[in-house]
């Protein structure tokens, strides 16, 4: 056996080598590209001016940049906590033996699939504050109709509710298929010795769960850091910035003022950001870990 | 007998909170569906208007006939099917190599790959670009399916998932004699069905909905997918794209959209069973 | 045998050779056009194609921050369109990067002249002296009304020029509250107004534009003559934005953080809107409304109205053929560009515009068309008037228009951003 494992010391290569290619050629190397564009002031079509870090010192000494990133930071701290717990119950729910669960699954996975600019116009319909149909329902209950997309303190709350429902969907397929891997036998034994529901979540569930829910915090993090998408469609960063996000300035630095190395080194301080984070969870995780 | 009436009161509830999940997803999307069907002017009616006073499949017809959505369907399907396939297929084997093999530089090369999950996508987009005109394959399939083989979220998922998967169950095929190809092959994929179903489904949805790089990486007509097709047509928010905004046909396309989403997640959904335990008897 | 095999290659070679001749010339247009008046310039390709067989012309249209970008990627790569539409203020910026033909030689030769378009239009396609657009149409902010409101409250609605005092007396008998009160009337209760004067852009970078052509108005331009720093005194912009201001928190007779004054238009929420032709196919389209339009209020001594004008331009990067052929499309649609008029756009090719002057609801804009402003032609536009969120414009308009801030504190930081964005 041992002899065997030895002369194949190459085995591991083999199976790395395709995704390898694939990965430094499409993923790494353009990211490196975008790296040596950070130090350079460049408009896409004329030539590239090396400036060394000086895109980085104008980057924290620019008020936008640190409005944008404080804005992240708070619609993380507004969706965060929902994507997770919320994508753990839905997933717990539909992983019942209940009539219908594929269809729930189905549907809540369904705005995943939705183009984003139609996703925007569907949450203007909603958010309206003149023909909105959620303040036409609040008012039933007595509410006097919020601007909420044009208020700066409702803007990114809404904007948040909106992300919930958009990318909820993503976490739930994780969470299923983390849930899915645990052995039933391990739930019925722990039944069997007499622990309550609650007992057999708590003990057995979620601690075999962790890989998964490392793997759903960390990607949640990261793309919530990097959302886009449904701020672009639907407050566009405004009003007066107040939902300006990061990525969204780093879009609108690259492809609409046209200044490609200032935009990526905005690219290069989210990665900073991020690195961070990331480092942070996973001792927070480990200790987590450890405890139960 | 109060034992039996608690079980029956936590079932009520499963399903209550089981429908709440349904409207509450559903009921944005239905409107898109109601609009589709409406004519232009009754679409921002107010107060809200959930059934169409004149149903009309104009939308429909206009988006069918004045464009070659049918070629951007095609397009979308074999680009997403494509790379979902590719990305299985490589992601499993390196996620394999990176939870059950050692070798030099594992967690350095892991770490940097991962580490390439917080760059944002869209500051690789120029430099894809001028890659991929040097090469001559802009316009063509290839340039959508390539990029997204070089995904990191597949290999991060699977990596976790495989690392979780009991290892008595590996040693016993290795006792057997197994390679390390048979092991990945009729024993770690059958067992991680659910999560490689899942890294399928990710794939599959993040190149149906994906639009900067399709957006610059394709010209012509022949070779462009959905989202950009439509947005030929759509311009998101009225007021600054200076045209007037067109709903009807947006929302006819988006919904038209949807349905081999939808279809290649309902295809992929029923691998989440459990039969773990079943399969890996087998070796 | 042998002899047939030759004749039969022979054949093949000849009916290739045909086939290879037959095949048109493909030309690649790019335009920003994404509603219905897409589907007007799609038609007018259509009839090209069908009337020129050796020639294919092929539209795409997508919103101008995205094709933009598309275009300057595809640029990089050598790779950009053979006729690229854009708008008067863009083409200084993308002629400075070298990306657009001077085409004045073209326009020579196909008999065009200054007199033959509308003076903004004709004006709107040069850069440095040298002029690099064909000019296709103007577009220019109007008033919009509905017949019905205007009825119900026993207003004649205006057909020429009105003073900004006409503008809001009737505004503001068009604006009711829940117990049908005026603003102004005793017991007003301005938190429960339930039909609106005006509908005004506020949120989006419409606000500033609204302010800048009452700056223009008052005879001062937005940037200094060198066009590299601010221009305008501090005492007539303010002016100009408390005009505006008070329309939405003096006067209410505007909706504060409107997200979609169009909509509020259209389901009668307001009876006027300050807009562009481009949404006349929408004003078509929603049913039950009857409208018409009148020029924006003459609130200061002179006439003026922000607008703007597509253009046509002919990318670098390209053989000599193609070009040949794309500017003879370009000719060719300029002449034709009475048909564009059904887009709401008003043509700049004058006798073109004649056409529009008999479609319905072009009043306003056709009274407009010589006091057109347009914004100062500068390379740094897509960062000086930018319509993203971190626009100076933009916020300064949200600043004022929908939080109701001090005007003078917002304007001063404008125009410094401004002023340091054009230093860079």
């Amino acid at each position: 056996m041992k002899g065997k494992k030895k002369s194949y010391k190459w085995v591991p290569y083999l199976f790395l080598i395709p995704y390898l290619i694939a990965f430094f050629a499409f993923r790494f190397g353009p990211s490196i590209a975008g790296f040596f564009v950070s130090l350079t002031r460049w408009n896409i079509v004329g030539q590239a001016k090396f400036v060394g870090f000086g895109n980085f010192v104008e980057l924290f000494k620019d008020p936008n940049f640190i409005k944008s990133l404080v804005n992240t930071l708070y619609f993380m701290l507004l969706t965060v906590p929902s994507l997770v717990i919320g994508g753990l119950l839905i997933a717990m729910l539909v992983d019942q033996p209940l009539k219908g669960r594929t269809v729930a699954r189905t549907f809540v996975f369904m705005p995943y699939v939705i183009m984003s600019t139609v996703v925007g116009v569907i949450w203007l319909w909603i958010f309206d504050a003149h023909f909105g149909i959620l303040n036409y329902y609040l008012g039933f209950l007595g509410i006097k109709p919020i601007a909420w997309l044009s208020s700066i303190n409702w803007a990114m709350p809404a904007v948040a509710i909106a992300t919930v429902w958009w990318t909820i969907g993503f976490n739930m397929i994780l969470f299923l298929a983390g849930l899915q891997d645990i052995p039933n036998e391990l739930k019925e034994a722990a039944r069997i010795d007499g622990a309550s529901s609650w007992q057999v979540f708590w003990n057995v569930t979620l601690p075999l769960l962790t890989p998964t829910t490392i793997v759903v915090i960390m990607l949640t993090l990261i793309n919530t850091f990097q959302v886009f998408a449904q701020v672009y469609v639907m407050t566009g960063g405004g009003p007066s910035m107040a939902t300006l996000t990061v990525v969204q300035y780093m879009y609108v630095q690259s492809f609409q003022y046209y200044r490609l190395g200032y935009g990526s080194a905005i690219a290069y301080v989210i990665f900073m950001f991020l690195v961070i984070f990331i480092l942070i969870e996973k001792k927070f995780l480990k200790r987590f870990g450890d405890e139960s | 007998m109060k034992n039996r009436g608690k079980k029956r009161l936590i079932r009520l509830l499963l399903y209550f909170f089981l429908i709440l999940c349904i409207i509450t997803s559903f009921f944005p999307i239905l409107w898109m569906t109601v609009s589709a069907f409406k004519p232009e002017g009754e679409i921002l009616s107010y107060p809200p208007q959930w059934v169409p006073l004149h149903p009309t499949w104009s939308n429909f017809s206009y988006v069918l006939s004045k464009f070659n959505f049918a070629r951007w369907t095609f397009n979308s399907i074999v680009s997403a099917v494509v790379a979902m396939i590719i990305v299985i297929f490589i992601d499993s084997l390196a996620a394999f190599a990176f939870a059950r093999m050692k070798f030099r530089g594992n967690r350095v090369l892991y770490s940097i790959i991962i580490s390439m999950l917080m760059v944002p996508i869209q500051v690789t987009i120029v430099p894809l670009y001028l890659m991929f005109a040097n090469m001559n394959l802009l316009n063509t399939l290839i340039a959508l399916i390539l990029p997204t083989t070089g995904n990191v979220t597949g290999v991060f998922i699977l990596t976790s998932f495989f690392k979780s998967v009991p290892q008595d169950l590996l040693d016993a095929a290795i006792v057997d004699g197994a390679g390390s190809f048979r092991i990945w092959w009729s024993i770690m994929l059958p067992l991680a069905r659910p999560s490689i179903s899942a890294v399928a489904i990710i794939t599959f949805m993040s190149n149906w909905t994906s639009f900067l790089w399709p957006l610059v990486s394709v010209s012509s007509d022949a070779s462009r997918t959905l989202p950009v097709g439509i947005a030929q047509f759509f311009g998101g928010q009225s007021g600054v794209s200076g045209s007037a905004p067109q709903y009807g046909p947006a929302m006819a396309a988006a919904l038209m959209a949807t349905i081999p989403a939808i279809a290649i997640f309902l295809f992929l959904q029923r691998y989440f069973v459990k039969g773990i335990m079943m399969t890996g008897i087998k070796g | 045998m042998k002899f047939r095999t030759v004749l039969l290659v022979a054949v093949a070679v000849l009916i290739f050779g045909a086939l290879s001749m037959a095949q048109p010339l493909q030309l690649a247009f790019w335009g920003g056009w994404t509603g219905p008046d897409g589907n007007v310039m799609r038609q007018l390709v259509a009839e090209y194609n069908s009337t020129h067989p050796n020639v294919h012309v092929t539209l795409t249209t997508m919103q101008w921050t995205p094709l933009f970008t598309k275009f300057l990627v595809s640029s990089r790569g050598g790779q950009s369109p053979n006729i690229l539409a854009m708008h008067g203020p863009d083409v200084p910026e993308f002629a400075s990067y070298g990306l657009l033909t001077p085409i004045s030689n073209v326009l020579q030769a196909a008999g065009f002249s200054a007199k033959d378009f509308a003076p903004a239009a004709w004006n709107g396609t040069f850069y440095k002296g040298k002029q690099y657009a064909f000019p296709l149409d103007l577009h220019m902010n109007s008033i919009y009304y509905n017949k019905k409101l205007f009825e119900k409250a026993g207003i004649t609605p205006p057909t020429g020029w009105i003073s900004g005092k006409e503008f809001l007396n009737m505004a503001i008998k068009l604006t009711l509250d829940k117990n049908g009160k005026h603003p102004g009337e005793a017991g007003f209760d301005p938190n429960n107004i339930v039909q609106y004067g005006i509908a005004l852009y506020s949120l989006n970078w419409h606000g500033f534009l609204e302010w800048y052509e009452l700056l223009r108005q008052e005879g001062y331009n937005f940037l200094n003559p060198s066009m590299n720093k601010i221009g305008y005194p501090l005492q007539a912009g303010e002016k100009a934005w408390k005009w505006l201001q008070d329309l939405f928190f003096k006067y209410h007779v505007a909706p504060v953080g409107a997200n979609s004054p169009l909509q509020d238009f259209l389901i009668g929420k307001t009876a006027m809107l300050e807009d562009g032709p481009w949404e006349i196919p929408a004003m078509k389209a929603q049913k039950g409304l009857e409208w018409g339009t009148f020029p924006v209020p003459q609130v200061f001594a002179h006439k003026a109205v922000w607008g703007s004008g597509h253009v046509l331009t002919i990318p670098v990067h390209q053989d000599k053929a193609h070009m040949k052929a794309a500017e003879d499309f370009v000719i060719w649609l300029v002449k034709h560009s009475d048909k564009w008029a059904l887009s709401g756009n008003i043509p700049a090719y004058n006798s073109a515009r004649k056409y529009a002057s008999s479609l319905i609801g072009r009043n306003g804009f056709l009274k407009e068309a010589e006091y057109v402003a347009m914004l100062p032609r500068i390379p740094k536009e897509s960062q000086v008037f930018s319509s993203a969120s971190v626009s100076p414009i933009v916020v300064a308009g949200q600043n004022i228009l929908v939080r109701n801030q001090n005007i003078m504190s917002v304007m001063k930081w404008m125009n410094q951003q401004i002023n340091m964005i054009l230093a860079q």
